[in-house]
């Protein structure tokens, strides 16, 4: 029998390259004599050597599989340690090192431990446990396993405050490369079926107060970059589509770390992080700039440009749209200028009420002017190139400012861009 | 040369609103405004010492609630407790423009008086929100959960609500070594005190195991590859790794 630390040392490292790991979105109140409270802001209790937050304890409960995808550690036929938790020893952990003010809460997922019911039963009786007996009031995200009932995830949801069912493959193909034993549908029924349940509770609850919360913090999903060919167009497509469709919280982009040396998968030395950034960025496009994938990206033009964030590298593929008068543009074609992001572009609206915008003023307001001048007209004067000319624009954003390849390796990619860690998004 | 004049409160906030009370009703432009540890501390500046009166300080707390607005009270009190040198007198210059100003005062973020203020603000307010997630606990023989801290900023009364709420059934302490001073919670409420630093503290039996375990967790979270310590420090000064589990000896 290995100890509860040996345990916690193979099923930790095994855990850890999953990125969502923020805990914010949810507040929980504490019960009476409960313990713990789910706070909005989502609070870092540590940083590890990598630069990222600590927040919750993840882990897998068991890295015994009996499933077998090429990209993964904890294929079955991958020789190597193997462990299993049992509940008391996930509730006891949990609790203590909650106690002591280590963690937000619990952030579980498992390899499939002899069937998609068995592992989810086991889940239940872990958070069941936590939330009725133990009175634990933190922060639970539970990655939920394919192919089980739906009574057993409904049970789950009620006493989570996040599900996630991890995509990881983008592609149909790519599954079935990779993970011969998943399928695409099987992957997307459970977050239907998670999607459905919240609409369902939020309208029993406006009827019945005691009806419980059911995923109060929503469901997220998460997509390895870099272990297939798929394009970031069509991965882009996807997330537009989860969002739309399934209703999703976030989608969470992971650069593929080689950690099993499988002839299918691609060799690479380094996790491709400048990639996962872009990609991020573009979610970001998506979700709060109005943009559509089909905008950013095509088949022609099928992956984003590392030098340039995205919003730069549309917009110089769409230069009959610029320069814009930062003085007549409404709000959402704002939004749309290099440079310019949410809050400044409700600035500008806001003060264009009493007087003019002028330079200097949108300096203050934080536009990146060295960006932004190409594009937009001040009172009718133009302040960037004169030609408008793409490619000198183009030269002139990498070039011109010490945004090297060099200095985003430092300062952008902080590694997953979640935990309420900035993505170092470029407006 | 024409002396500098700089007033001498208590340390305590009700000591400070003395003290402000003083400068207006002296008619006076003091350069500074210090707790009574830093008399003479600067040859250049005469001193002059305020007790603390309750009838004063009430009515400038009363004042600038009625007046400025309540969070405005909340941004001074914070900012007395950063502790800055220049606290005292960046108070003063501020409540004389929020006086001036009315209800609006914060808004008024081009004012150099109230721009001074926030900086202070938001130093205390970071250090508060680092230290609800840096503040470590461990369990002592007689059951208590003890916080050993040392913050730059006196912040361990702003820390204390959040953790009455998060582990309102276990009794505990955070501990400021660098003030003496504690925060005591006794399973129904808290209180602020002044105590010495702990001779021998005998932790819980099981205390160790979980220092263990969670050292270990720490280790095995880290991606190698991705290395950064540059962010790491960004996000946790190195100067409170001695408090951490993790990090200390
Ligand atoms: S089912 Fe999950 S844990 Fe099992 S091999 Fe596949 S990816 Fe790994």
């Amino acid at each position: 029998m290995l100890d509860t630390i040996a345990k916690l040392k193979i099923l930790s490292d095994a855990a850890k390259y999953d990125v969502s790991c923020s805990s914010s979105g949810s507040t929980r109140a504490n019960r009476k004599g409960g313990l713990g409270n789910a706070s909005e802001a989502g609070i870092c209790h540590s940083w590890t050597d990598d630069g990222r937050c600590i927040s919750l304890l993840k882990i897998l409960m068991s890295n015994s599989c009996i499933y077998d995808c090429a990209y993964c550690v904890n294929r079955s036929s991958n020789d190597l340690p193997r462990a299993t938790f049992t509940p008391d020893e996930i509730i006891d952990i949990t609790i203590n090192f909650y106690k002591r003010n280590y963690i937000e809460g619990l952030f579980l997922s498992s390899a499939v431990v002899k069937s998609p019911n068995h592992t989810m039963d086991r889940f239940l009786e872990i958070v069941r446990r936590l939330r009725d007996e133990e009175n634990f009031n933190g922060y639970i995200h539970l990655k939920a396993i394919p192919g089980a009932d739906r009574e057993i995830l409904d049970k789950v949801a009620v006493h989570v405050d996040r599900l996630s069912i991890n995509i990881e493959l983008p592609t149909d193909e790519g599954l079935k490369l990779l993970a011969p034993q998943k399928k695409k549908k099987d992957i997307l029924l459970p977050m239907t079926q998670i999607n459905q349940g919240i609409t369902r509770y939020q309208e029993e609850r406006k009827l019945f107060r005691s009806v419980p919360k059911y995923v109060p913090a929503g469901q997220t999903t998460q997509l390895i970059v870099g272990a297939t060919s798929d394009s970031d167009y069509r991965i882009l497509n996807l997330s537009e589509n989860l969002y739309q469709g399934y209703g999703l919280k976030r989608v969470y982009y992971s650069a593929f770390v080689p950690v099993s040396t499988n002839p299918l998968l691609p060799q690479i030395s380094a996790p491709p992080l400048l990639r996962e950034n872009r990609l991020y960025q573009a979610d970001w496009l998506l979700r709060f700039y109005g943009f559509q994938a089909a905008e950013l990206l095509s088949e022609d033009k099928p992956d984003f440009d590392l030098l340039l964030d995205p919003k730069c590298d549309w917009a110089l593929r769409n230069m009959h749209l610029f320069p814009l008068e930062i003085n007549r543009a409404d709000y959402q074609l704002l939004l749309k200028v290099p440079g310019i992001g949410v809050k400044s572009a409700r600035r500008i609206i806001s003060s264009r009420r009493f007087a003019k915008v002028g330079f200097d003023d949108l300096k203050k307001m934080g536009v990146a002017l060295k960006r932004a001048k190409h594009f937009i007209t001040i009172d009718g004067r133009h302040f960037g190139i004169s030609s408008m000319d793409e490619v000198k624009i183009r030269s002139a954003i990498i070039g011109g400012s010490p945004m090297g390849l060099e200095q985003l390796s430092i300062f952008d990619l902080s590694g997953g861009g979640d935990c309420g860690i900035k993505t170092g998004l470029s407006v | 040369m024409e002396s500098k004049l700089a007033y001498l409160y208590d340390g305590s906030f009700e000591g400070l609103l003395t003290a402000i009370y003083h400068v207006y009703y002296d008619k006076v432009d003091p350069v500074a405004i210090l707790p009574i540890w830093e008399e003479g501390s600067n040859f250049l500046y005469t001193y002059k010492r305020v007790e603390t009166d309750v009838n004063k300080w009430e009515r400038v707390y009363n004042a600038v609630e009625e007046k400025i607005s309540h969070y405005s009270l909340k941004r001074i009190y914070n900012v007395y407790l950063s502790e800055m040198e220049d606290s005292g007198i960046i108070i003063l210059r501020y409540l004389r423009e929020g006086f001036r100003i009315g209800s609006g005062t914060d808004d008024y973020q081009t004012n150099p008086a109230v721009r001074d203020l926030e900086e202070i603000y938001h130093k205390v307010r970071l250090e508060v929100h680092r230290f609800l997630g840096l503040a470590r606990f461990k369990r002592l023989q007689n059951g208590i959960f003890y916080s050993q801290v040392e913050p730059d900023h006196n912040v361990v009364a702003l820390l204390a609500p959040h953790f009455v709420d998060r582990i309102p059934a276990e009794r505990w302490i955070i501990h400021d070594i660098k003030r003496g001073v504690a925060v005591f919670y006794d399973t129904r409420e808290w209180t602020i005190r002044s105590i010495e630093k702990p001779r021998d503290v005998v932790l819980y039996e099981d205390e160790e195991d979980y220092q263990d375990m969670w050292r270990e967790y720490y280790r095995s979270a880290n991606i190698e590859s991705r290395r950064n310590k540059r962010q790491q420090r960004a996000y946790m000064p190195v100067r409170y790794w001695k408090n951490l589990v993790e990090k200390g000896d």
